[in-house]
């Protein structure tokens, strides 16, 4: 007999057993006189417990989702009315419109300035802040103390500190010989003065998650490479890093999205400006809905927002995944 | 001899991040004492340490009517959010049913949207709602979290399932085992999820924003905004201290429950 | 009088095989009755069945002559203590002991009357205001037993109670649990794979395998008169000695795979119905020496020697089987020499080939042996 023959009435064999269980079962069950209700139990006690959270998911979530794409379609009245049906001419419009190309071209810089800078930075704290020394649980705290700060008071303090005349920032420069930097009023050092200061918000954030992460790895992994005679830059390069993937594929995730998020700091410290420099697209968002009252381009911008905050989430789903199970 | 200097090493390290990343709040602080001349002479320290600055800026904006609603508002979250998530996690850890897994999956899509993208339509829904100016707009849209949910989720499904088993034999309805037995048991999880939603209200800045026009409801971030702009020019020792009211419970609160904050994060985002 | 009544119980988890198949059997109100085989035999799948925590997918279950597929857990008055004793965590020893009481609204003075009396039957007047994490494995057990004496049920089910203890205390809960179901008189039914716990606690004993009762007794039946090849080497430790061998019809004889030869008796060629058979010989019967013309003897090289005091554990090769003597007292014999070792024909199992029945087995009678006992008492 081959191995397909085998395999053959393998299954036969199995599809008999089968019909066998069934059979027994049909003859023997002993069939429930209780009424449906005691039988759809779980359904019902699911339904009620999670309604609160489908009801407020569909109100404030999915619906406004849908009617962003719609309105999107559509030209609006002041009150954000659909008035008259376009089709695709908003996005046509926004992908012409120099404004918001700009817009993109800033966010996207804004992205690669804030994304990497925090999670490398996150990652150097928590590797110093991981050593088992005495007093390590302070430095820990202030680590991650920018994370109770809100955008609007990180904002309000990084607006003085870049102030051009009362600012300490290019006083502390001069002491170093370099020459005063017009932050917020030169359009290439705006953005990087919200990207600093995008920064320097984040870094409680993935301080706090690295951190974590570093102390989910197995101690005895380093004990077994210090037995080997590991020094601490090659542990980190082959087991540090490694093992921390998960983490830091995680936080790059999210720090991408809550980039292409930043509102409170444009709104704050450059109002968008100079010469619409730092004009992101959520505060770019914000500007056609609430102040040009132009809901139907807003949605538009607003639908490409999804677009991209969609395929990262996704990635991270998908990718992401797979890596952390391995952990 | 290495032994002895790798911790000076890292103390170094230590202490100059330390300086660099606290430098702002500290300086906060420091303006918030100063007086004008001092603020334009660019000073680091303050010359005395006098509460003028705070008795002003409560006399600029209602600082006092934006910390009530602030506190408000975010008590309100952090309960809804604890009462909604856990609701919604006990399901998925312990009432199985068909289409679970499914439910679960629109669950985890509502990550993929980000809230400003929803934004506009929420905005007129709150209108036609006539929600405009009022603690409903800026609480009851953030009581379901899907973050939450799986939080709560991973740490429920850490209960062995022989105390659900042993409460069904004890004759617990479902209802008493979630909170007998479960909610007790989360505790921790659940002071995680309760200290991120007060942090995360409190620090709110675009959605208040849209929804308040008066200062009868505004939260404290609108009022750094607005005491931003009103003093901008002359007194900055005046919006520090501003500045500094504001930031004062959430500091407080990540210190106390930083480690619980870090675990619990962890979990949630790893697991 | 019967308390718990299966019959042709079967789960089934997939409609395409069955976890536990056709189980009938009645279990008699007060007794000890033990569930054992190996992991994933369905032995706790049974009990899960009993307990209402698994749905039964065909036939009927009997508590106190009713008809219970249906009904609730909670309505089958019955207590249950888990492998891990599902202590609630945040509650105290005594909340823990009182919790289902409180769920049923009992009086309070009747509660504190019970919890006390439970705590002092099984030592933890001390420790009921501690927390479970303060406590000892076995005390968290007795937390666990105090609960299903408070309850006052007159069913307990226990689901590998014993596994997570070290081997001493297992010893220990093991008397006290038959002490205190005896004194309690309650019925008792017990999962474990562990056959020691089975031969020492049960009244009878159920063992399974693959989902299929394999066999019911008393303990003493099982060992003596196991029904086939698996319940003769599951039972009992080291298990029962295995060999192939092929029958010589001609001769009278077994011979085995490294020409030993064992010549059989007329009754017990007679049992033999195919040409391949199994047999079985207890570690304990073999001797040292060549022993008499009776006793089958092999001549073997000892693999290993196990001297445990007041017994040793030799192990030799017989075929491609390795077998063990066990005899008591010390014998520090040298490895790798050749050693005479015998046992009584008359001890000699053999089991079917191919179905793996028993076709013999020594004789054993139970009654016998008691009336000799009890002759010899008076």
């Amino acid at each position: 007999m081959n191995l397909v023959e085998v395999k053959a009435q393998g299954q036969q064999e199995a599809t008999l057993e089968a019909e066998r269980v069934r059979e027994i079962i049909a003859e023997k069950q002993v069939i429930s006189h209780q009424n449906v209700w005691r039988k759809t139990t779980n359904i019902r006690l699911a339904i009620l417990y999670l309604l609160p959270s489908i009801i407020l998911f569909s109100v404030f979530l999915f619906y406004p989702m849908f009617k962003t794409v719609y309105l999107s379609f559509f030209l609006t009245d002041a009150r954000g009315a659909a008035a008259v049906f376009v089709g695709l001419e908003n996005y046509l419009y926004l992908l012409q419109s120099a404004r918001f190309q700009k817009s993109m071209v800033s966010t996207s810089l804004f992205v690669l300035y804030t994304v990497p800078t925090s999670v490398i930075i996150g990652l150097f704290l928590a590797l110093i802040a991981n050593e088992k020394l005495r007093g390590i649980g302070f430095f820990r705290t202030i680590f991650s103390s920018t994370m109770g700060m809100s955008v609007a008071a990180s904002a309000v303090i990084w607006l003085f500190l870049f102030h051009p005349t009362v600012g300490i920032i290019n006083n502390f420069l001069g002491l170093f010989g370099i020459p005063a930097v017009g932050w917020l009023l030169d359009p290439t050092w705006a953005l990087i003065s919200i990207a600093i200061t995008t920064i320097w918000m984040n870094l409680g954030f993935s301080f706090l998650i690295i951190l974590g992460g570093l102390q989910n790895i197995d101690t005895h992994l380093y004990e077994s490479a210090n037995i080997d005679g590991a020094g601490y830059f090659y542990q980190l390069r082959r087991i540090t890093v490694p093992m921390l993937s998960p983490t830091l594929f995680f936080i790059i995730t999210i720090t991408f999205i809550n980039s292409f998020q930043s509102f409170g700091q444009v709104d704050i410290l450059t109002r968008g400006g100079p010469a619409e420099s730092t004009n992101l697209i959520v505060y770019s968002i914000y500007q056609d809905a609430f102040i040009n009252y132009q809901f139907g381009t807003a949605s538009a911008q607003a639908v490409i927002l999804f677009l991209i905050v969609f395929v990262l989430t996704f990635l991270q789903f998908k990718f992401g995944e797979r890596k952390v199970h391995y952990q | 001899m290495r032994k002895r200097i790798r911790p000076i090493i890292f103390y170094l390290l230590l202490a100059l991040s330390a300086i660099l990343i606290f430098f702002p709040i500290l300086f906060a602080f420091f303006v918030s004492f100063m007086n004008g001349a001092e603020v334009l002479s660019r000073a680091v320290f303050p010359s005395t340490f006098e509460f003028d600055n705070y008795e002003r800026v409560f006399g600029t904006v209602p600082l006092m009517h934006y910390l009530k609603n602030s506190f408000i508002v975010s008590s309100i979250v952090m309960l809804g959010q604890l009462v909604v998530c856990s609701l919604s996690a006990f399901v998925f850890a312990f009432i199985p049913f068909k289409g679970r897994t499914v439910v679960f999956l629109i669950f985890i899509s509502t990550l993929m949207i980000p809230w400003e993208a929803a934004m506009i339509p929420n905005f007129l829904t709150i209108q036609s709602l006539g929600w405009m100016n009022s603690y409903l707009s800026m609480t009851v849209p953030f009581f379901a979290l899907a973050f939450g949910t799986f939080l709560l989720r991973q740490h429920f499904k850490t209960i062995p399932h022989e105390l659900y088993e042993a409460s069904q034999i004890e004759g617990l309805s479902r209802f008493q085992f979630f909170y007998k037995v479960v909610i007790p048991y989360a505790k921790t999880s659940l002071v995680t999820l309760g200290i991120y939603g007060f942090l995360t209200t409190w620090n709110m800045y675009l959605w208040p924003l849209l929804v308040t026009t008066n200062d009868m409801k505004r939260t404290v971030q609108i009022g750094l905004k607005q005491l931003q702009t009103v003093e901008v020019s002359t007194e900055w020792g005046v919006v520090m201290a501003g500045v500094v009211i504001v930031i004062l419970p959430t500091l407080i609160l990540l210190f106390v429950g930083q480690k619980q904050l870090q675990k619990g994060l962890t979990q949630g985002a790893l697991k | 009088m019967n308390h718990i009544e299966l019959q042709h119980l079967s789960k089934s988890y997939d409609q395409s095989s069955f976890a536990v198949e056709d189980v009938t059997v009645s279990i008699e109100q007060g007794e000890f009755f033990i569930l054992v085989g190996p992991s994933g035999c369905g032995k706790s799948t049974m009990l899960r069945m009993i307990a209402g925590l698994e749905k039964i997918s065909a036939g009927k279950l009997y508590i106190d002559h009713q008809l219970a597929n249906h009904l609730l857990p909670s309505q089958r008055n019955l207590s249950m203590v888990f492998q891990n004793y599902a202590l609630y965590p945040h509650l105290n020893v005594e909340e823990n002991i009182l919790f289902g009481l409180k769920v049923r609204k009992i009086k309070k003075t009747v509660q504190r009357q019970r919890c006390e009396e439970a705590a002092a039957l099984l030592g933890l007047t001390d420790y009921l205001k501690r927390k479970p994490r303060e406590l000892s494995g076995g005390q968290r057990q007795r937390v666990a037993l105090a609960r299903a004496v408070v309850s006052e049920a007159p069913i307990c089910l226990m689901d590998e109670p014993l596994s997570n203890l070290d081997a001493k205390l297992r010893g220990q809960m093991r008397t006290e649990i038959r002490q205190l179901q005896r004194k309690l008189g309650i019925t008792m039914i017990y999962v474990t794979h562990d056959q020691v716990e089975a031969m020492t606690m049960g009244d009878r004993i159920m063992v399974m395998k693959d989902g299929k009762v394999q066999q019911v007794g008393t303990p003493l039946e099982i060992y003596n008169k196991p029904k086939n090849l698996f319940v003769a080497t599951f039972i009992g430790a080291p298990p029962m000695n295995i060999a192939k061998a092929e029958v010589d019809r001609l001769n009278k004889q077994l011979i085995l795979k490294n020409e030993i030869v064992i010549t059989l008796t007329e009754e017990q060629l007679f049992s033999l119905k195919s040409d391949i058979v199994y047999i079985g010989v207890r570690p304990e019967q073999m001797a040292y020496g060549k022993g008499s013309n009776r006793d089958a003897h092999l001549n073997v090289s000892l693999s290993n020697i196990e001297v445990l005091g007041n017994e040793t554990l030799l192990a030799f090769n017989v075929g491609d089987d390795i077998w063990k003597a066990k005899w008591l007292g010390q014998w520090p014999l040298d490895i790798n020499k050749r050693t005479e070792i015998s046992f009584p024909k008359e001890q000699l199992y053999l089991f079917d080939g191919k179905t793996e029945e028993t076709l013999f087995s020594p004789v054993w009678n139970e009654n016998v042996l008691k009336e000799v006992l009890a002759g010899e008492s008076r």
